[in-house]
């Protein structure tokens, strides 16, 4: 009898401390849901993978791409109080949606930097211009993505020029694109495969190392159609015309990638596309072609969207553990996705440093970011709307359709009736 | 047996009913409550966090005087007008084709089913193997029409949308095909035959008996071609984006790039609206005249 009591005390003693102890816990469920789809969404699989196989308290499920709809989707997730744990935004959309999210330094249960793994002095203050609205932090910068030029040494060398020195200013730019275009190959082109955003970004560059704003600083009317914007225009138009440097309507990727253009102005993102061409590249910084060397960046930024009314402390803290092994970790990121993370000590981690794509350039423009030297886009609620007026009148300059001249003209009718109504 | 017969009306009248209230039902729920919530969401603006705010008809008068809005309905009604008698042509003249040669049943069948094996692909499947092959680089057609001096067609702000309504005819005449089909079967034999003896020449035997005879038929494939295109989509989203500049947006792309691009549903909604309103009203005149020359 005894015996049987003792027993039955001892499996209720062992069971309290498996209980207290958390043994046979359910894992707490992250949702991270991402507008990453091509190289990007595989290294947020390896890091989030990486994640749940050390950690047996917390579980991350991923839910990736959707690219097209994604901030509609994130509204309408908070509207219908089932919105994931971390989402993902450009920076420049922050001010866009900052009322469906929760800002970081001042949630429903305080400021959650207090569970942050990582130091927000070493985030690159770049990547943390835009995250910051109203005195609130709204999200935790991952990266910055960053244009470049990628060009084919095998074309330089055939051109005669050095493929080690690539061009870095106007003059050395139009003396190599002539070079290469003598040598029968498409010289240039301003940005990859030529969707009219694409070419609004290749003015955006040239404009701004001319000194150019797009707009005035509170927004209430578009200050680029001058000479600078015209001039910038030009270069573009006269690339596609005068220069004869591509042809209209060309699409720089399926050129670049074929082994047939000298010189293409693109994202990070495309190393991976171009990782196994049979032949020899490198990525550079983008040119000063009238000015400081300025280029277009954006980015990618964690955000905690609005929780519903009584999520528990602990679901925050997980989050913020997430998003710290996420940034801690980031150089996988860098390396695998192609965009330059924001956390400055993994730009020194071995195995990025080592990497095909930081010796083939990436680093170049990691530097070019280091020196200040990217730009945002519009950064304004309406901000979607005005690039899609200005792309459309750069596109049409661009096919010749109309003039450079009418082309800033009507664009700078339309953004201000778009801020100062009909 | 008056009161009978009240009885038995009023039983019929609820049988038939019960009868048609599963449609009622799913019409309702899927059809009038999302056109009529449609309508209420374009009298506000939206922001149901802070609170939407209603604006009347704001959101249709802003759209009067939005110039991207008068070009996206110009360009509808130029696809309409581009598209809907090429399909109608060409879907006549294959149906008529295969009539002329309906003895021979092999040749009809292969026909039929080369004709009608676009429509069963999908509008992304047409969409991007069409922006291949006329892409400025690697384009299979667009080598070749380079070679003879041709324009790039998705590059030149002119040549963009009809090039989009000839694919659009490409992949949806053979439906209309099929519906001509149809109707030339029910057309007796005997009364070709009897005016090909009576010496009815070509365009007789078209004008007097085939063109009369089909008008249900072709006014059932006109309205069915005239809402489609109106409500086309998938092709310039994928094809041209809308581009260049904005030569190919359609209506429905405006309002997809109103509602999910810069999130104004409240904006969207009211294009949505004026865009069921312009379908209707367009539908309904093809209806009227094909009754009233169905009556006659």
């Amino acid at each position: 009898m005894f015996r049987k009591i003792w027993l039955l005390f001892s499996v209720a003693v062992l069971s309290m401390g498996i209980a207290v102890m958390g043994w046979g816990k359910e894992p707490i469920k992250i949702v991270m849901r991402t507008l990453w789809h091509e190289a990007d969404a595989r290294a947020a699989e390896m890091i989030i993978n990486l994640f749940n196989n050390t950690h047996d308290d917390i579980q991350v499920e991923l839910i990736q791409g959707g690219w097209a709809e994604y901030n509609l989707q994130l509204k309408l997730s908070v509207l219908a109080g089932n919105p994931p744990h971390i989402g993902t935004l450009l920076p420049e959309k922050i001010v866009e949606l900052k009322d469906y999210l929760i800002p970081i330094d001042a949630s429903p249960i305080g400021n959650l930097l207090r569970f942050a793994e990582f130091d927000l002095a070493d985030l690159r203050p770049l990547a943390m211009e835009l995250v910051q609205v109203d005195g609130h932090l709204y999200g935790i910068p991952i990266d910055n993505n960053v244009m470049g030029v990628y060009y084919n040494k095998d074309i330089f060398r055939a051109a005669g020029l050095d493929p080690d020195r690539p061009p870095q200013t106007l003059g050395e730019f139009l003396t190599a694109a002539e070079a290469i275009k003598a040598a029968g190959f498409a010289a240039w082109h301003p940005d990859s495969d030529g969707l009219p955003r694409k070419l609004r970004r290749a003015w955006y560059i040239l404009f701004w190392q001319l000194g150019g704003e797009l707009f005035d600083e509170n927004y209430t009317r578009a200050t680029f159609n001058n000479s600078k914007g015209l001039l910038a225009l030009r270069f573009l138009v006269d690339t596609f015309g005068a220069f004869g440097f591509n042809e209209r309507g060309a699409n720089g990727v399926t050129q670049f990638g074929a082994g047939l253009l000298g010189m293409m102005g693109g994202g990070n993102w495309y190393y991976l596309q171009f990782v196994n061409v049979p032949f020899d590249w490198g990525i550079m910084a983008m040119p000063s072609f009238f000015g400081p060397a300025y280029t277009r960046i954006s980015g990618s930024v964690f955000v905690i969207p609005r929780q519903p009314p009584g999520t528990p402390p602990e679901v925050y803290e997980a989050i913020m553990k997430v998003i710290s092994f996420f940034i801690t970790n980031s150089h996988i990121w860098t390396m695998y996705g192609g965009h330059i993370t924001a956390y400055t000590p993994a730009l020194q981690h071995p195995d990025l440093i080592a990497s095909d794509y930081w010796q083939r350039g990436g680093k170049f423009l990691a530097e070019a970011l280091q020196k200040g030297l990217g730009r945002y886009e519009i950064v304004h609620p309406k901000g979607s709307e005005l690039e899609d007026v200005i792309q459309t009148y750069i596109d049409l300059a661009i096919k010749g359709t109309i003039t450079p001249e009418e082309a800033l003209a009507r664009a700078e009718k339309e953004c201000n009736r778009i801020l100062q109504g009909p | 047996m008056r009161k009978y017969l009240k009885r038995y009306r009023a039983n019929d009248a609820i049988i038939g009913f019960l009868y048609i209230l599963p449609y009622v039902a799913c019409w309702s729920i899927f059809l009038a409550y999302p056109v009529g919530y449609g309508f209420y969401l374009s009298l506000f603006c939206w922001d149901p966090l802070r609170g939407s705010q209603f604006v009347g008809f704001t959101n249709y008068q802003r759209l009067l005087f939005d110039p991207r809005f008068i070009n996206a309905i110009l360009v509808s009604l130029k696809f309409v007008v581009m598209t809907v008698p090429l399909v109608i042509f060409f879907g006549a003249l294959m149906a008529f084709g295969l009539w002329y040669l309906r003895h021979y049943k092999k040749i009809v069948s292969i026909s039929q089913a080369l004709f009608f094996i676009p429509y069963t692909l999908s509008v992304s499947v047409i969409a991007i193997t069409w922006r291949w092959l006329l892409d400025r680089n690697v384009g299979f057609f667009q080598y070749y029409m380079s070679q003879i001096g041709l324009p790039v067609l998705l590059v030149d702000p002119s040549l963009a949308l009809p090039t989009i309504a000839f694919v659009t005819t490409w992949w949806i005449a053979g439906y209309r095909m099929l519906i001509f089909q149809a109707a030339l079967e029910d057309i007796p034999v005997e009364v070709v035959e009897a005016a090909i003896i009576d010496g009815a020449s070509f365009r007789v035997l078209v004008m007097k008996i085939f063109f009369p005879l089909l008008k249900p038929a072709m006014t059932f494939a006109i309205i069915f071609t005239i809402v489609m295109a109106f409500q086309m989509f998938g092709q310039v989203f994928l094809m041209t984006e809308g581009g260049p500049g904005r030569s190919t947006e359609l209506l429905a792309l405006y309002i997809y790039r109103s509602a999910f691009d810069y999130l104004d549903l409240g904006r969207a909604a009211a294009a949505g609206f004026i865009l069921g309103i312009l379908v209707l009203s367009v539908s309904l005149v093809w209806i009227k005249k094909g009754m009233k020359s169905a009556l006659q």
